[in-house]
């Protein structure tokens, strides 16, 4: 199963085992690429939170690949793969050899990322490495995958530095990023809350918390609002009461919370405990904005999350065929509607399959030429492309708010716009994306 | 001019004056015990030569250097060395080791970074080590683990390894406490010996008025932080001050064991 | 050549001996086999034994010897590894010069930690321990991000200045070498159903391991070393003995800080990256078991705590409820459930759960760790081998 070999690999000879008492053995085969795979089926490794603060997307991820990959093998309804534009996934796995999977924790931690990672890539043989639901363990990994020779297919990860100074040539993003966010959310909170408004960013203290409040304060700015402050809190953070105290003394009518998963739950539940929802300042109601939202986070937040304005990749509640084959098939399987982080990992499992399938090959330099400027529908998104130039996806982002009457627990969020992805895209050299390289896809061996 | 000099020491704990005005000349080359009832302060007066203790007021002056206000260690590598009323051994090492480690600190000082070579290397250690280990019959016992023996035989441990860096004063509290007779003998006669030998001066705490009378070139006798005499062995037996001072205890002339 | 014993140069070779089969030894099940799952022969896991080996050994040192009980070790590792790193940034993608100031540097800052850590001793010390060591995370963390990257973690990047290096025209991150040899290099073999991977940074983590734990042997057995287990046993003897234990607590202190230094070094050649989660109190917490579990004091015992502990860290968090269900899919299918919804509380996730009741049991019934069960095994078998020789003996005798 795993025949992990390099470049610069030298091999194996006879003379090496011949003093072993060992049966037959074989010459190792010199592959184009890294875990070429020889049998009858294909690993695919699955790296996803199963413990930490994001251990509820980690948990959703984890049910859309085990769904994409019942899919692929032609099990289940077929889901998404009905919708996709693109037909070349017949239900026969990827290029006729069974998909088979192997999982492993990140922990939300770099360092175990890596090591988990690389125990799929060396030990299982895994050909693509997928997951995440943290920027920082997305950019980790991605370089590892790049050096490996092997895929990386990102998941949840909105930090504008995955596909901008931490682009990787074997790395793919789907999700969208900070960026999209503000450039969304700006025209939005302008026309709700008007332009003559303070807002308070309380920042999760890693690249995508720092990348979202860069490109949420340009973008809000633009628009004439000015920041008072911006205050950086550790991920590890739970309790928030010391950032949240000082923000009424601030001067600040609005605040922006740069958190996600359990440290937006507790934040948010904070601000609200401190009564600041039920504040006047400078005349104003006071508000709060979560700019990157999940259906997970704002049912963990209840009650508190009502009226309050973000963004968001996808929601269950769309209505185009696509979304609707993928809450159904999701639905039928684990009894409830799917999260954003589900849908993104589920999309990127079929994507990197059908790239294989289009460029007959698990070579990564092939599957890389087939995703590089693909355009595509019918994923739950509408039109989409992945981007030649930084692998990024460009597509509608959807602004979000919190439901004032929800009418289960999966209904907490409302659809209020669909940005057209002309208002999100920017140029590969924006200021916020430069500083890095893709660099060249690496095969491996 | 003694080699230890002490003058008008004063100490307290909290309101009890353990010493009062000590004064104390130890001549050199001679044994010198010093006697005196339970709680006298006589472990208090020798913690103050060694650095555990501090004294309040007075000074205390070892071969011209002032052992007030430097460390233990320092004071050790002036020479002086003490045995403790409570053996202090390195219980989980073996016996044998327990006498190189002495060697190795007057050989290489306070502090040497010596990680390299092998400590079986060190032939002029060993050579001292096992010498001092005949000396006090432990060389049977060197590779027991030092915590497994006897206290009598801890004791002599502790004294092979103090008498292995051939200090200039020794300092001894109750050397033979909790030996056996047979083990008393033969550490009066060890004593002795190294006296003759290396002159070596010593001081010694003592409850068994026979070692004190065999050894001591001069006793001082101290009674509730002061030294009431301070004489010749002759002279203080049967001294009257001396005899008020273990009144209720035993005779001065019997076996002064009051443990 | 008569600078360590025969014994000593025994353990040394067996040592040795291990470390050079590693990849076979490790990886006893035929690839294809469902014990497959517990194949440790693969290139990370094995480098992270010998890495984690020379933390261990040189934690020993400090703990084992003298009994000061650091809780802040995590903190050199770390250190080591972005010293590492920044070398690879800055100056090449060799490892010698990136290992040489790894270790300088994780020796000035235990230098550091250990000259005001060690005003103190017993749990004084360890919490101050702790304490510098959850600062340094803090800052590695946060204030420290142009030097540490945060969270991310530092990594080497395109463009990266790199003086020493020849301009890269393949347009792929360059890696970590000796000399143009490649950490990542690895020599598969297939020998019928089985796979042995052959990698070139686990050979040169094994050869650092060799030497670390030559090093040690030296301590454990010169002058210096003992006065360490004297500091352990009696202090106080030591002093009116004429030693000053500062510097030689110290020393050791830094010793053991800069085996940690080492051993960042070498985690960050083997993948370039340095996160700040390596600093956690947890990761130094992890050390303390390593060293416990294997035995303190002893020379090989921390060497195979830290096996120990990265197998299950690495092997038992694989076995998810897929793999159980696999195993056990021959059952009928309530039996299978009940007994993978047992076992899922061990594995996978629950892998920390076995490890704490494995370390219980071997605290309570080998509190020599390891190496105490493996010499009750050795006694055990030298009593019964000398029965049988005993008897073989008496048949001989009984012949003539
Ligand atoms: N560290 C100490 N703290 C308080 N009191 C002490 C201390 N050391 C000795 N003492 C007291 O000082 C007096 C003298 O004690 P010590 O010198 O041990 O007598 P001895 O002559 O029997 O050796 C005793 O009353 C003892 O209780
Ligand atoms: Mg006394």
């Amino acid at each position: 199963m795993s025949k992990f070999t390099r470049r610069g690999l030298i091999k194996t000879s006879a003379t090496v085992g011949a003093g072993l008492a060992m049966p037959t053995f074989i010459t190792s085969p010199l592959a184009a690429y890294t875990n070429a795979p020889t049998g009858g089926s294909v690993t695919l490794g699955f790296n996803v939170p199963q413990s930490g603060p994001y251990a509820d997307e980690g948990a959703d991820e984890l049910r859309a690949y085990k769904l994409a990959v019942e899919h692929l093998n032609g099990g289940g309804d077929g889901g998404m793969m009905n919708t996709f534009s693109s037909k070349s996934l017949t239900g026969n796995g990827i290029l006729g050899k069974k998909v088979e999977y192997v999982t492993g924790d990140t922990q939300t931690k770099s360092d175990a990322a890596r090591a988990s990672a690389k125990s799929m890539i060396e030990k299982d043989g895994a050909v693509m490495i997928t997951g995440g639901s943290s920027s920082g363990v997305a950019i980790a990994v991605q370089g590892l995958c790049q050096e490996a020779g092997v895929i990386f297919m990102a998941g949840l990860t909105h930090s504008n530095d995955t596909t901008g100074k931490d682009k990787k040539a074997n790395g793919f993003r789907h999700f969208f990023n900070g960026y999209m966010s503000g450039a969304a959310l700006a025209p939005v909170l302008e026309a709700r809350y008007g332009k003559d408004r303070n807002a308070y960013h309380l920042t999760a203290d890693y690249t995508w918390g720092w990348t979202q409040q860069e490109s949420i304060q340009a973008a809000t700015e633009a628009k004439g609002w000015n920041t008072v402050n911006n205050v950086l809190t550790p991920l590890a953070t739970t309790d928030f009461s010391s950032y949240v105290a000082p923000v009424l003394n601030s001067g600040a009518d609005v605040l922006v919370l740069n958190h996600y998963g359990g440290n937006m739950i507790n934040s948010l539940t904070s601000a609200v405990q401190f009564g600041l929802r039920d504040k006047m300042v400078n005349g104003k109601n006071f508000e709060i904005v979560v700019p990157l939202y999940s259906r997970l986070m704002a049912r963990g937040a209840g009650e508190n999350v009502k009226g309050i304005f973000g963004s968001t990749n996808w929601h269950w509640s769309l209505s185009d065929e696509g979304s609707k084959a993928f809450v159904k098939s999701f639905g039928t399987k684990y009894g409830f509607p799917p999260s954003q982080a589900a849908h993104t990992t589920y999309v990127q499992t079929l994507l990197y399959a059908d790239a294989c399938e289009r460029s007959g090959t698990f070579n990564p330099c092939g599957v890389s030429e087939a995703l590089e400027g693909f355009k595509f529908d019918g994923m739950g998104n509408g039109p989409t492309e992945y981007r030649a130039e930084d692998h990024q996806c460009f597509k509608d982002v959807l602004v979000v708010k919190g439901k004032e009457n929800p009418t289960s627990e999966f209904d907490v969020l409302e659809v209020v716009e669909i940005t057209p992805r002309s208002q999100v895209e920017y140029a590969v050299d924006h200021p916020m994306f430069a500083g890095g390289a893709l660099g060249k896809c690496n095969p491996g061996a | 001019m003694g080699i230890l000099e002490v003058q008008n020491v004063n100490k307290s704990f909290g309101g009890l004056k353990a010493l009062h005005n000590v004064n104390l000349d130890i001549e050199e080359g001679k044994i010198h015990a010093i006697i005196g009832p339970n709680g006298a302060g006589k472990s208090t007066l020798l913690n103050c030569f060694v650095g555990k203790l501090t004294p309040d007021t007075g000074t205390v002056m070892f071969d011209g250097h002032s052992l007030l206000g430097i460390k233990p260690y320092e004071i050790n590598q002036l020479g002086v060395s003490r045995v403790f009323q409570t053996p202090e051994i390195f219980s989980e090492l073996s016996v044998w080791e327990n006498t190189l480690i002495p060697c190795f600190a007057k050989r290489d000082g306070s502090f040497t970074l010596n990680a390299l070579s092998r400590v079986s290397d060190n032939k002029d250690m060993a050579e001292k080590a096992e010498k001092m280990l005949v000396d006090v019959d432990l060389i049977n016992k060197k590779d027991m683990l030092a915590s497994s023996m006897s206290r009598g035989d801890k004791r002599r441990l502790e004294m092979a390894m103090c008498l292995s860096q051939n200090p200039k004063l020794l300092l001894l509290d109750e050397p033979t406490a909790g030996m056996a007779r047979a083990d008393t003998e033969s550490t009066i006669e060890l004593l002795k010996s190294i006296q003759k030998k290396l002159k070596i001066t010593m001081a010694i705490i003592e409850h068994d008025m026979g070692v004190v009378f065999s050894l001591a070139q001069k006793i001082s006798v101290l009674a509730q932080g002061t030294v009431i005499v301070e004489d010749i062995p002759e002279n203080i037996k049967g001294h009257p001050k001396v005899k008020e001072a273990y009144l209720g205890e035993a005779q001065v002339e019997g076996n002064m064991r009051d443990d | 050549m008569n600078t360590i014993s025969k014994a000593d140069m025994k353990t040394l070779f067996f040592v040795a001996i291990i470390a050079l089969l590693a990849p076979f030894i490790l990886n006893p099940f035929p690839t294809d086999s469902g014990l497959a799952q517990f194949n440790a022969g693969y290139p990370d896991l094995m480098q992270r034994f010998a890495i984690y080996g020379i933390l261990a050994i040189g934690f020993n040192i400090l703990f084992g010897l003298t009994g000061y009980l650091s809780f802040g070790h995590a903190a050199f590792l770390g250190v080591g590894s972005y010293s590492a790193v920044w070398m690879f940034k800055l100056l090449s993608m060799n490892i010698i010069p990136a290992l040489i100031l790894s270790v300088i540097v994780a020796g000035l800052f235990s230098l550091l930690i250990g000259f005001i850590s060690l005003r103190r001793s017993g749990i004084y010390f360890s919490i101050l321990t702790l304490a510098f060591a959850q600062m340094s995370f803090a800052l590695a963390y946060s204030v420290l991000t142009p030097l540490t990257n945060g969270e991310t973690g530092l990594q080497i990047t395109l463009n990266d200045p790199r003086i020493l290096a020849a301009e890269n025209v393949s347009g792929n991150l360059p890696v970590t070498t000796l000399f143009g040899l490649e950490m990542r290099d690895t020599w598969a073999m297939q020998v019928g159903a089985w796979d042995f991977q052959f990698n070139i940074g686990y050979y040169i983590c094994a050869i650092f391991l060799l030497l670390a734990f030559y090093l040690s042997i030296r301590i454990f057995r010169s002058p210096f070393g003992m006065m360490l287990r004297a500091v352990k046993t009696n202090q106080n003897r030591l002093n009116y003995t004429g030693i000053n234990t500062r510097p030689y607590t110290l020393a050791a202190f830094v010793i053991s800080g800069m085996y940690a230094g080492l051993a960042g070094g070498l985690m960050a050649s083997m993948d370039p990256l340095a996160g700040a989660e390596r600093m956690q109190w947890t990761a130094s917490g992890e050390i303390v078991l390593m060293t416990i579990l294997g035995g303190t004091g002893t020379l090989l015992g921390p060497v195979m705590g830290a096996g120990f502990i990265k197998y299950f860290e690495n092997i038992f968090s694989k076995i998810n409820d897929t793999v159980l269900h696999g195993w056990f899919s021959w059952m009928p299918d309530g039996l299978e459930n009940i007994i993978v919804w047992v076992l899922h509380l061990f594995t996978g996730k629950g892998w920390h759960l076995t490890l704490g009741i494995m370390f219980m049991l071997i605290v309570i019934f080998l509190p020599g760790g390891l190496m105490e069960g493996m010499s009750r095994i050795g006694n055990w078998w030298k009593r019964r081998k000398g029965d049988d020789d005993a008897e073989s003996k008496s048949t001989t005798t009984a012949a003539e």
